[in-house]
Parts: C-alpha cells; structure tokens; sequence
C-alpha cells in the first residue's frame, strides 16, 4: 500500500476477518453451547459405556469363556426355548461385556404381527438365562449424546446442527486467535475475563486435534442422514446401497426342510483363520434348523482403528462358507475408520483414559466459552441486561446441573428396588428431573449463589456414589479392592475424583471475584467499539 | 503400559515452553540452558515421541495414540505450569527418565 489510508482508518482487511470471525465465533458457540455441553459430557461418559452398564448392573459378574463356547451355549439356549425363530442375533461377551445377549426375531406371521422380545442376558459359560436390574446402563448416555432424549428424527438433526456449528466455530475461532503460538502456553489464574479467555482457549488450543477430529467424524457417521441426495440419487432403495458399500450376505428363503444346525465352533476357528486371530463379536443365525439356515458371523473391530466389522456366512446346514464380505474400498474403509476413531473401540484401557480426558476438555472448551461470552458482556456498576441473565442462567441449567443429573442417574440404580417394573425408565427420569429441576430451583438463588450451590451438589452426589453403592451392593469400594475387581474399585475411584473437580469448581466459583483492576478492566466487544481497538487488545475481544 | 509417548511429549512441550521468556521466570535456582537449546531439544523429543508410538503401534494407531497422548500431556503441563512451574519441570525430568523403563513394561 503506498497511499497512506486517512484517519478513521477502515480496519485491515485482516483484521476486519477477524472481527467478523469472532462475531461468528461468539453466536454460533453461544447458540449450540448448551446442548455441546450436554453432547461433550455424556459422549465423553460414553468412552465407558460398556463399564457403566457393568457398574449398573452389579448383580452380574463376568466370566471370561472362549468365543467357540459362548456361542455353542448361547444357541442351545435359543435351541431350547424358541427353536422357530427367524433370527437370532447374539452378541458375544468381551473383556468388557460380562455377559451374552441375545435379540431373537420371531418369524413373520401375516394374521398377527409379533411383538418385539425384550433382549435376553445369557451366562456365556452355561448360556443359562441371567437375571439383573432393568436398566438402559451406559447406553442412556450415548444415546443421549446424539439424540437428546428426543423423538426420532429430531434428536439426530438437533445434534448435527449443534455439530455443524461447533464445527463452524472451530474454524472461525482458530482465524481468530491470533496469538496461538505466543499464548500457547498461557494460562492465568485470578484475572476475572483474562483467566477466562486463557482457560478456553488453552482447553481449545492443546486439544484442537481432538476436537476437529470428534466434531467431523461425529458429523460423518450420520452424513447419509443430513444428505441422503447422493445415495438417493444413485440407488433406487437405501438398502441397494448398504449392499453396494459394505456387502450383503447370502441370504436364502427358509425351505421348510429341517435340518439341525451344525455347531458353530469350526465356523468360528475357519473365520479366526481369516481373520489373523481375531474372533467374532456377533453372530447372526437365520432360519435356524432349516436346510437353508445361515450362519454370519461379525468380526469384532477391537485393536484396529475402522470400525466396519468384517463378515463370514456360513451355511448352517452344511457348515459350507457362503459369502464373506468385500474387502472395503478407500472410501469405505475411510468411513469406517472416521466411524472408529469416533467412537474410540480400538482403544486399549490405557488410551480409552487418554479420550476420556480429551473429552473432558472438549466440554471444558463448550464450558468456557460460555462463561466468558457472560463476563465479558458483564458491565461493572450496571444492571446486566435480560440477555446476559438469561444466558448466565442457561449456562448454570446446562454446566452446573447436568452433572447432578448424571449422578442421580447413577444413584438412582442403586436405589431404585431392583425389581420394580418399570424401573429402567424411572432411571432415566430421575436424571432429567434432577437436572432440568435443579435449573429451575436454582432460579430462586442470586446467580453467583446459584453455581457455589449446583456445584456443591453435585460434588456431594458424585462424593456419595461409592457410599449408596457399598451401601446397596457387596461390591462397594473396600471390598472390590480387597478382591481385585478392577471395574467396581475404578468407577468408584473415578466417581471420587469427579466428585474432587466439581469441588474444586464449587470452590473456585465461592472465592470473592477480584476487583477489576485497570489492566484487567472487562472491556466492551471489540466488534462494538466505535474505534478500532489497538491491534493486540482487539484479539482479548474473543 | 504404553504412556511413554505421552512422558516424552510431556518433557518436549516443557522445553518448547521454557523456551519462551514469558514462561522462563519463577524457576530461579534453576539454571536454564538458553532458549535455542531448548526449541531445538523440544522438538527434537516431540519428533522421538511420534518414532516412539509409530515403532510401537505401527503407523495407523500410533499416530492416533501419539497425537492423544500428546494433547493431553500439553493440556497437562499448561495446567501444572500455571499453578506450581517447578513441579511442571521437575516433572518432566522424571518422566523422561521413566519413559524407557515403561517402554519395557
């Protein structure tokens, strides 16, 4: 530029993007925080989904058996009780699962259609039915991370546009922190907005790679919903595409012949073969005791990063191998691992803590940036404005509830009757009763009392989980350290220092705020202020 | 237990950091080698944390594992070195010497 702009200066270019980016950035986290909060925090739960099932269900203990017997006891089982089944689909316990579940579809029948079976719970060494508190478990908690408790399609739809924009605002708040590499390190504590703005975007910064990566693999997993256009454009049914992508397994009209079913064990070691070792997660049984029946079996995708399972059928009949499934495509296999690297099942324990804490600072980043879009609109010595109280106490409902209602979930397992019908559902209103409850109650507290007291509730309803649990169970923390029951001693543990953060929170939030100081002072949005902000505050605007 | 991806990342963000002047004060007694001693030893370890993971997992899951590891050491140390920085650095002395012993684990 070799005219000398006149004064007042029209911003930079650069600057001028990112201001607008930091407008973006504010209303976009702003709109979809809330429900983020909810989505990083449940999700980040659900790393553990299969060990909160375990917890919640403390009458079951696992038993490690190998795949050939579980199998071979599960279908003896079926064999037993409901030989005429269409389907039998049988999920085999793991290191993480302690037990076999079976979902078994009756047959069709014209004049009366069957009612859905409930799923059933095998002993994986007898195949002897098991029976335990009805509960969702930890599947309450990932589904609720992308359905919201909300009738279908809605939930999906409301999670991918909260998605959408918290995918928007990563890339609209990276253009706008200009001082990454020079605040890289930076965290201040007990500088009212300046620790803020540090606390979020440290929590962002160091954990960029993991929230880019959530954020887009969680969009991708349920692209063909929000753009069904390309599949529908290029296949006539949903299903001729599932075929065309992953394969479809022999399948064959039931003949009425019977035929016994030959067992499964040398159908398990020929898949083994295949698959270098692995063993199968499921097994999928059609038509069984037809000379048409088909055995599938699933590979279980642990230790490796896609998580589209493999698949070998086998004639049931004739113990003949039908069909496997195609060895994927680049795009298949990208999906696939995108679908894996989400839902993190290739990790091993060690590296499952590693994403339950990059989940933590995710919902630390959403929990941040909420709070400081609050205390930097704050005005010393005004009344706040309907907007900003508004937002202050959405964001107590949504930061300092949810966890009191994750806890009553949990607590409520434990004190609900074991046997009351019903009680799977009551579970789950116990936690959005205490959570959306306790965001109402809390209306009737002035807004600082109002996080010093969720926060402290929730301290003491994580704090009392090991308590209600060796209360009500014999595996309470004492005893399950005694005998090595690593599960019950973690999530007690886990559940301690959960109790220890909001605690520490609680604790933070009671401490007198610091006078603003004239370095400090809260300023107004750089985006509103009549004259550009020197260029290194306008960056602090964020 | 394979967390010496994460030590040695932890080690490497504690020299890049001491690296910088802002984060070189309140560690007194300490005699600090200069700032391009420490870039260049930081990322020559960060570089050693990646060939690490990448050895021990193999390419796919080992740049996941070391890219994991390394954000949560980063957030780790931010953390420390905002409330106790010496602890921070002491602490990534001791993991670095702990790191091949895990290693072996």
């Amino acid at each position: 530029m070799n005219v000398r702009p006149s004064f007042p200066a029209p911003a930079p270019p650069a600057r001028a993007l990112r201001q607008s980016m930091a407008w973006i950035h504010a209303w976009l986290g702003l709109l979809a925080g809330w429900i983020l909060f909810a989505m990083f925090l449940t999700g980040t739960a659900s790393y553990f989904r299969p060990e909160i099932t375990q917890w919640m269900q403390p009458e079951l203990r696992s038993t490690s058996v190998p795949a050939e017997q579980a199998a071979q006891a599960a279908i003896a089982h079926m064999q037993a009780t409901t030989p005429n089944d269409q389907q039998w689909f049988i999920y085999l316990p793991d290191d993480r699962t302690a037990v076999t579940r079976v979902f078994a579809r009756a047959k069709p029948n014209p004049e009366k259609p069957p009612a859905r079976r409930p799923e059933l719970k095998l002993d994986p060494a007898t195949g002897q039915s098991l029976e335990a508190r009805d509960t969702r478990g930890g599947e309450h908690f990932y589904r609720f991370h992308f359905q919201l408790q909300l009738p279908h399609p809605w939930g999906r739809w409301l999670a991918g546009v909260c998605a959408m924009f918290m995918l928007a605002a990563i890339i609209s708040g990276v253009i706008t922190h200009k001082r990454i590499f020079v605040d890289f390190f930076t965290l201040r504590w007990r500088k009212g907005q300046r620790s803020w703005l540090d606390a979020h975007n440290a929590s962002a910064v160091l954990a960029l790679p993991f929230h880019a990566m959530i954020t887009y693999t969680g969009l991708i997993t349920l692209v063909a919903m929000y753009m069904p256009w390309p599949v529908k454009a290029n296949f006539d049914k949903p299903d001729a595409f599932t075929a065309a992508a992953y394969g479809a397994p022999a399948e064959a009209k039931a003949t009425g012949t019977p035929a016994p079913l030959l067992p499964v064990g040398p159908m398990i070691q020929a898949a083994g073969r295949a698959w270098s070792g692995d063993a199968p997660r499921t097994v999928v049984i059609r038509n069984p005791g037809d000379t048409a029946s088909t055995v599938t079996l699933l590979r279980a995708t642990g230790g490796r990063l896609n998580a589209r399972p493999d698949s070998i059928t086998f004639s049931g009949a004739t113990g003949q191998e039908l069909s496997r499934s195609p060895s994927p495509g680049p795009a298949i296999a990208t999906a696939g691992v995108m679908l894996g690297l989400h839902l993190g099942h290739f990790a091993s324990p060690a590296l499952r803590w590693v994403y339950f804490l990059l989940g933590l600072t995710g919902a630390a980043m959403v929990g941040t940036g909420l709070v400081l879009w609050v205390v930097k609109r704050r005005k010393p010595n005004a009344a706040p404005f309907f907007g900003l109280k508004l937002v202050e106490r959405l964001n107590i409902g949504a930061i300092a509830c949810l966890p009191s209602g994750m806890a009553a979930y949990l607590l409520a397992n434990r004190l609900i009757p074991a046997d009351l019908p019903g009680r799977a559902e009551l579970e789950v209103k116990a936690m959005f009763w205490t959570w959306f409850g306790l965001a109402v109650v809390s209306l009737q507290r002035p807004a600082r009392r109002a996080w010093i007291e969720t926060l402290g509730l929730a301290t003491l309803a994580f704090a009392a989980l090991p308590v209600v649990n060796a209360a009500t169970t014999d595996r309470g923390l004492v005893a399950s350290l005694r005998t090595g029951d690593w599960l019950f001693a973690g999530f007690d543990l886990a559940m301690l220092a959960i109790a220890a953060l909001c605690g520490l929170a609680a604790f933070k939030a009671s401490r007198k705020p610091q006078p603003p100081s004239q370095k400090t002072s809260v300023r107004a949005p750089a985006a509103a202020s009549p004259k550009p902000a020197p260029a290194k505050e306008s960056v602090d605007a964020l | 237990m394979p967390y010496e991806s994460g030590l040695i990342s932890f080690a490497a963000f504690t020299c890049l950091a001491l690296a910088m002047k802002k984060h070189r004060s309140g560690l007194e007694p300490l005699v600090l080698p200069s700032e391009r001693v420490l870039r260049v030893l930081g990322w020559c370890l960060l570089a050693l944390s990646a060939a690490v993971a990448v050895f021990r997992l193999g390419p796919a899951l080992g740049v996941t594992v070391w890219i994991g590891q390394m954000c949560v050491a980063v957030a780790l140390l931010v953390l420390l070195l905002s409330w106790r920085p010496k602890a921070a650095t002491a602490l990534a002395g001791v993991g670095l010497i702990c790191a091949p012993f895990l290693a072996f684990l």
